[in-house]
């Protein structure tokens, strides 16, 4: 990193232009403004198409992208927690079972087990099912990683047992059968009209981040004077914020751009009594549930790999493990927090996909294992180890499921779509490739 | 599946087809056998296939997604949904009951999934076809004894055949047919222990449901 820093500061700069002037002064990665641009390129590329093919760009409308948000929520959740498992050289092929295993377990709870003890429709039924989802999430982790760190099997070997072993725990659980319905205030973190946060909260949503984004930025620069760090100019800090706050606001308005559809209105309108007017009511959804929970462990998880001293071990051990173990780190700990926090990560995964669904099925989570390594190989991620992000892999799963959403709405069957997918995983992770080593 | 949809559904409009595994050839198998009762009407210019999709490995939450995608493509302009599986159609309804179309869009299913035929008495799935699995594993059971004590499979078939294949090879066969279970029937489920009724009946309106009074 400092070769790097110090080249940048060499007689070169007087030749360069305007715009790597710009990423320079903003300390914006140009990778993450490669993948900003790749985003924008697939969303404009896939309206055009949709107003070349079907007569009717669908793509860039309120809808399909609250939609792409939910669904994309529940592969980033665990993309994040990807990062650290793949950084540490590690892999967990394990997530998609261990998501299924924990929504029948959450299921089974709800419908079969804890009635026996409350009255129905208790909301501590759900609430004790959840919580007891979330932590026997995190013990299966905590499994796997001392697996891992102490019997000295190939985390791929562990997780491959595991993706095995957690599919067949949900059916035995389960016997076979889809257990549904579950409990109506719990399918509401599922999303969906009434599982969203509505215009008010959302803007509030958006002002606190707001605000949270410009202290960061003022912290940053408090913290980096005392440490006789440099500084960005005052432009640039200036300029980042303002793009920033403008990307919040602006998901802000495109959430709250979209309404309940006319057969929700009717319904609410019919329970509480109100006559919709003939222009219509409009109700916005705004945020909904998964997309918050994504979003707030997305920034948990950026917190816990750049700030905490847990975060910056698991990079030096993918770094170098033997230098790490050799200057006194615990390095199988690490290894057991970073499995345990991946096992915790599918439970919440677990918990958005059966409220959305509001079932568990055992099927649930099949193959996720691998879009989720795949979101995050695509955000940036190297399978050798040391480097990725957690803001790739979210951006990550989101080209991934951009890329499903687009296709799908054009018409396109799942086979080609799995085609497109395979190219484009092998194609992203060339281009990263390519660009590393020019860097160089 | 189809009859149900088009004797006790919709004849005419918007249908989405939500197929099984691209790998799986029983989902090809099941949507041509949707065509058969199906085409004609399509042909008429009655119905449209608005949207068709298969499921990667057959998951309910892969059949949400793309019921979701079909609904934004369609404007909710869909009718009725032809889901192959009842687990598929439980992703369907979700995806219908965010937009508020759940219940007043017909959608089939098969396998007579328990929480399907919850569905059925709530009214937002038309159908869940059953095979009853026991009885499939009676005669089998019967079949194999039968043969074990030297008769001939024409004499345990009872004399029927199946000759549907691709290629049209006469055998026999023991044909279980299978039984499709709406909500004017749901008690022949709940009858044969299948299912208890109040698991059948959770939350459904006992006027509309005969099974459920």
């Amino acid at each position: 990193m400092s070769a790097e820093a110090s080249t940048s500061q060499n007689p070169a700069r007087e030749v360069e232009g305007p715009f790597r002037r710009l990423l320079r002064a903003t300390e914006v990665d140009t990778r993450v403004v490669g993948m900003v641009i790749a985003l924008a390129v697939i969303w404009v590329g896939f309206d055009i198409a949709g107003k070349l093919i079907t007569g009717n760009g669908l793509f860039l409308t309120p809808r399909n992208l609250w939609n792409l948000l939910v669904q994309t929520s529940s592969i980033s959740v665990m993309a994040t927690g990807m990062v650290l498992i793949i950084v540490m050289r590690h892999i967990d092929l394990s997530v998609g079972s261990v998501l299924g295993f924990i929504a029948v377990v959450i299921a089974y709870l709800q419908v079969y087990f804890l009635p026996h003890f409350f009255v129905a429709g208790s909301p501590w039924i759900w609430i004790i099912a959840m919580i007891a989802g979330l932590i026997i999430g995190s013990i299966i982790g905590a499994i796997h990683g001392a697996l891992v760190a102490y019997t000295g099997i190939p985390s791929f070997i562990v997780t491959l047992s595991g993706l095995m072993f957690w599919r067949g725990a949900a059916f035995q659980i389960a016997s076979g059968e889809t257990i549904a319905p579950l409990d109506p205030t719990y399918a509401l973190i599922g999303g969906g009209p009434y599982g969203s946060i509505g215009a008010f909260w959302s803007w509030v949503v958006g002002i606190v981040a707001c605000v949270g984004v410009v202290w960061g930025l003022r912290n940053g620069r408090v913290q980096r004077n005392r440490f006789h760090f440099p500084l960005r100019p005052i432009w640039a800090e200036i300029l980042v914020g303002v793009v920033m706050c403008a990307a919040i606001i602006g998901t802000v308005m495109l959430v709250n751009s979209y309404y309940w559809p006319r057969g929700v209105i009717n319904q609410y309108a019919a329970a509480h009594n109100i006559t919709v007017p003939p222009e219509g009511l409009f109700i916005a959804h705004g945020f909904a549930m998964p997309v918050l929970i994504a979003l707030a462990v997305g920034l948990i998880m950026t917190f816990v790999t750049n700030r905490t001293l847990f975060g910056r071990y698991v990079y030096a051990i993918g770094g170098n493990p033997e230098a790490v173990e050799l200057a006194g780190i615990n390095t199988k700990k690490i290894t057991i927090m970073a499995f345990t926090i991946m096992g915790l990560l599918a439970a919440v995964s677990a918990v958005v996909a059966t409220a959305r669904l509001n079932a568990a099925a055992i099927a649930l989570g099949t193959t996720d294992e691998l879009y989720v390594i795949a979101a995050t190989v695509i955000g940036g991620t190297s399978l050798a180890g040391g480097t990725g992000t957690v803001f790739g892999a979210i951006f990550g799963a989101l080209i991934m499921w951009s890329i499903q959403t687009g296709m799908t709405l054009l018409g396109f069957d799942t086979p080609v779509l799995q085609m497109t997918l395979g190219v484009v995983l092998s194609f992203a992770v060339w281009l990263d490739h390519v660009y590393r080593r020019r860097m160089k | 599946m189809a009859k149900t949809m088009l004797e006790k559904g919709k004849k005419e409009g918007n249908f989405a087809f939500i197929k099984g595994d691209p790998g799986d050839p029983n989902a090809t198998f099941l949507f041509n056998g949707m065509m058969e009762s199906i085409k004609p009407l399509i042909d008429a210019g009655k119905i449209k296939n608005v949207c068709e999709t298969f499921t990667d490995n057959w998951k309910p939450d892969n059949a949400q997604k793309n019921m979701e995608q079909c609904l934004t493509k369609t404007g909710n302009k869909v009718d009725a949904v032809m889901s192959e599986n009842d687990g598929m159609a439980s992703g369907v309804v979700a995806a219908l009951t965010a937009q508020g179309m759940a219940g007043s869009v017909p959608v089939t299913g098969q396998d007579g999934d328990l929480a399907a035929l919850n569905r059925v008495a709530l009214g937002t799935q038309l159908v869940s076809v059953w095979k009853d699995s026991r009885q499939l594993g009676k005669v089998a059971g019967e079949a194999a004894n039968a043969l074990a004590e030297g008769k001939k499979p024409s004499e345990v078939a009872n004399g029927n055949t199946f000759a549907d294949g691709a290629k049209k090879v006469k055998m026999d066969a023991i044909l279980i047919p299978p039984q499709p279970i709406t909500m004017d029937n749901l008690d022949l489920v709940i009858k044969a222990g299948w299912i208890s009724k109040e698991k059948a009946c959770a939350g459904a309106n006992p006027a509309k449901v005969p099974a459920c009074k």
